[in-house]
């Protein structure tokens, strides 16, 4: 039985960094960003009176002619190519919605869905009717952004082996600027748990995945499989680096949540719930970052 | 916010807790990280504000002098609990989205705390006539599980640290008499004594094991809950105030047995850190002689 | 009561152009998208921001903008006076339309065509001016989420008295009951319970000063009225320019975390 209570009067006041000089280039919604003659309208601006201003608070990103603003926190923009991970909230007629913490909810098509057992073949009416067999509401997969639709909303795929149903495992949601756009998405982690790093900010962790295992598109699921106690430790412990790392708004990547790990090993699990534990591992984790970038 | 999961997600949970593991890596008897602050709203005669990882609730006592109730034996004065869902945590409460969750928790306080034990009712009572009706409202900021504990630990520390003001009774001409309260709030007062106040504890039935401070996802995957009020008195010892099945599913007898040994052993512990939070608060306070007013967003 | 003593003071020691004090904080919970946190003087709200998210109500969706849903809800222990209820009254309903008017200006709501952006304020503790604050907080929570806006909406109450518009009355000269005519900024719920003419203002500074708002209490001689916008007016740029500063320590704090100077 643990039962831990604080209130603000022994919680050491674990003041902000001092003073934080102003970012250059940071603007807010309103400011003027450049005049618009010449320059192309990114996320983040709108025209008026022949000039760009910034609709968000943020920083401006100049990719030559094309200035968006880009904001600290804000719901998921996606990006072709982008792997995601969604949770099925409806399934309609050949296509489900999918919810992937975006303005609107994304698309799965049932054409760019892999047929169990890995056959290619064009979808029947028996298939559309088998369509909440395949994945029924309430399911999470992991996608692929195929294309945007004009309203915003995007069309997403799983014509890749690797993408599919996610079975047993635990999702921690996350700010989606947390997680940058890397060339893989998949770890397997060296301390015994994969996981899979959304960009929309959802981040899936679970026991190994055997890459040798000859995949059936992820439509298999094995319910009664029980995960063994030792795997639930690491899956526990990364969940909770993960959050603790989101919280103190460190970047995720595979080098930060394996260093997050080494660095918990000392606490005990439930021991990085608490506030001043995981602040303590934040840091620790951005000094070790900052000694390895140099 | 609506908690959907999937079936590989349910039964994950269901498994690690059969296996003694939550998904947080916490056993079946560990409550997450509990905040506590008192002296947050000076609009209020007490006040307090919890948070219970991602739960956040905040509680105002107020106080009215109202008419003795004529057809009660005992002069007494009455406690009321009213809880407000806010919109602001989940778009789910707004407009009367949050009542039946409000409903529920206001209901449990009120029977847990409708016991002589719990406060002494006698001592609000100002003159012959009229005795004061404290209400006690809780608004919640966030909801991340457990709303119930939470709700029953903030009403407990408001109440606690709830100042009435000292009453004076005016001889008048007419025929009833002239109340009087006193200009200086602070001092010309006296507080509640709520060693024997109850708390709230919720304990979860998942798969066949039983957990206590279940998270959003763990509440979902709950069959049946049992909702245990304990108060522990230096004279009568552990008293069980309230004991209300809640959820669609059933228990069985023995289930409910061991239900309620976990939530009295929970509700001790709640008990005992919460005496301890609130002394320590106390004894602060006095040092500096002022009134806290922060409601402390700004800093955390 | 007098609003203003002998030497043009109001009871809480300010001018009559002078606004209370602002302290705010972006980012207050970690489940809505976004969140702020406003005092202005001894009035407390707390704004929560969900969205834009696909619109759930099916029969309220448009086809060419965005949804903006409002609740405005007032704590049971915010007055001095226990209220009875938090929301659902006549004058909460019509608090929750014009925070919804307001925002439907203000949001470039023809970006987000079929979703909804929830907006939801809640006063814990009431001393005057509880919609300008409202929509002051509500601003900073849409800041706080990336939601695309014209600009930072900032509001301000003005009452009169004496000859001088009164910025920011605070609740006990909101009360007071006062016949002639001196704009006063930011009245407190002393000085707004007064039977005086209270207007409140919502803004958008920028290259124009837009309105966004515009709600009169009591009643005004023509003459006064311009005199009074114009003090709202001034009152609510003081107040965007404590947001603003709020907004860019804000963002810089993060930016700095998320180490964004760096990439």
């Amino acid at each position: 039985m643990s039962v831990e209570m604080t209130c603000p009067l022994d919680a050491t006041t674990a003041s902000g960094s001092g003073r934080v000089s102003e970012l250059k280039n940071m603007v807010t919604p309103g400011g003027r960003v450049a005049a618009s003659a010449g320059f192309m309208r990114g996320h983040g601006t709108y025209t008026i009176d022949g000039d760009l201003h910034a609709s968000v608070a943020g920083v401006v990103e100049q990719v030559n002619k094309l200035v968006c603003v880009k904001p600290v926190k804000s719901r998921y923009i996606g990006e072709i190519g982008d792997v995601v991970i969604g949770r099925i909230t409806e399934a309609q007629q050949k296509r489900w919605k999918v919810e992937t913490n975006s303005r609107l909810d994304s698309v799965l098509m049932l054409s760019s869905v892999n047929l169990p057992g890995g056959e290619l073949r064009r979808k029947s009416l028996e298939d559309e009717l088998m369509m909440r067999e395949y994945l029924h509401e309430g399911d999470l997969i992991s996608a692929e952004v195929q294309q945007l639709f004009h309203d915003g909303s995007l069309s997403l795929h799983t014509r890749n082996l690797r993408y599919g149903k996610l079975s047993q495992g635990v999702l921690v949601k996350v700010n989606p600027s947390l997680v940058k756009r890397r060339k893989t998405h998949f770890h397997n982690l060296p301390c015994g748990a994969s996981v899979i790093l959304g960009c929309n900010g959802y981040i899936w962790i679970s026991r190994l995945v055997n890459e040798q295992e000859t995949h059936t598109g992820g439509y298999a699921q094995n319910l009664d499989e029980v995960v063994p106690l030792e795997e639930r430790q690491v899956i526990a412990r990364l969940s909770n680096c993960v959050s603790l790392l989101a919280s103190n708004r460190v970047l995720l990547y595979d080098t930060t949540i394996i260093s997050a790990f080494d660095i918990s090993l000392q606490y005990e699990i439930k021991e990085l719930l608490k506030v001043d534990v995981g602040a303590e591992i934040a840091l620790e984790v951005r000094a070790k970052l900052a000694t390895e970038t140099q | 916010m609506e908690v959907h999961l999937s079936d590989a997600e349910r039964v994950f949970i269901v498994h690690g807790v059969q296996e003694g593991i939550r998904n947080d890596g916490r056993g079946a008897s560990d409550y997450r990280p509990i905040r506590v602050e008192t002296g947050v709203l000076s609009t209020t005669l007490g006040s307090a504000r919890v948070r219970l990882a991602s739960t956040d609730v905040l509680v105002g006592v107020k106080a009215e002098i109202d008419e003795i109730d004529c057809k009660q034996t005992e002069k007494k004065g009455r406690i009321r609990f009213f809880v407000d869902c806010s919109a602001n945590a989940t778009p789910l409460f707004a407009g009367k989205g949050g009542e039946e969750m409000a409903e529920f928790v206001s209901t449990a306080l009120t029977d847990a705390y409708s016991n002589s034990m719990a406060l002494d009712l006698s001592k609000l009572v100002v003159s012959t006539t009229k005795a004061w009706t404290v209400f006690v409202d809780v608004v919640v900021l966030e909801c991340g599980g457990n709303l119930t504990d939470a709700a029953a630990l903030g009403a407990k520390a408001a109440l606690a640290d709830a100042r009435l003001a000292n009453v004076r009774i005016k001889a008048s001409d007419s025929e009833k008499s002239e109340i009087e309260l006193t200009d200086d709030a602070y001092f010309d007062s006296w507080q509640l004594d709520v060693t024997a106040a109850p708390l709230l504890v919720t304990v979860n039935k998942i798969g066949w094991s039983n957990v206590v401070d279940a998270s959003l996802q763990e509440e979902v995957c709950t069959k049946s809950a049992l909702v245990v009020g304990v108060a522990s008195s230096p004279a009568k010892g552990d008293l069980v105030t309230l004991v209300r099945q809640t959820g669609r599913g059933s228990l069985e007898p023995d289930s409910v047995d061991e239900m309620i040994a976990l939530g009295v052993r929970a509700g001790n512990s709640l008990n005992r850190e919460l005496d301890r939070i609130l002394v320590d608060i106390g004894r602060t306070q006095m040092n500096r002689n002022e009134l806290v007013s922060a409601a402390g967003f700004l800093s955390s | 009561m007098d609003l203003l003593s002998e030497h043009g003071y109001r009871q809480d020691g300010r001018k009559p152009n002078q606004i209370r004090n602002i302290n705010c904080r972006l980012g207050v919970y970690s489940q809505a998208d976004g969140s702020a946190y406003l005092e202005q003087g001894n009035t407390k709200v707390l704004a929560a921001v969900y969205g834009p998210h696909e619109a759930k109500q099916r029969s309220r969706i448009l086809e060419d903008q965005c949804l903006i849903n409002c609740q405005y809800s007032m704590a049971t222990f915010s007055t001095s006076e226990r209220k009875y209820r938090p929301r659902g009254d006549r004058k909460s309903t019509e608090l929750t339309r014009h925070l919804e008017k307001t925002f439907n200006s203000a949001v470039l709501t023809t970006m987000y065509p079929r979703s909804q952006i929830d907006i939801f304020c809640e006063v814990l503790q009431s001393d005057g001016g509880n919609l300008a604050a409202c929509i002051n907080a509500a601003s900073l929570a849409l800041v706080d989420a990336g939601v695309p806006m014209r600009g930072i909406v900032s509001a301000a109450i003005c009452g009169a008295t004496d000859g001088q518009p009164c910025i920011d009355l605070n609740a006990a000269e909101e009360s007071a009951n006062i016949p002639r005519l001196t704009p006063c900024i930011d009245l407190n719920a002393a000085e707004e319970s007064a039977n005086i003419p209270r207007l409140t203002v919502a803004t958008l500074p920028g290259g124009d000063d837009d309105l966004l708002l515009l709600e009169l209490d009591h009643r005004v001689h023509h003459d006064q009225l311009e005199a009074i916008i114009d003090a709202a007016v001034k009152g609510a740029a003081q107040v965007h320019a404590c947001l603003q500063t709020a907004i860019r320590k804000h963002v810089s704090e993060v930016a700095t975390c998320l180490q964004w100077e760096n990439s």
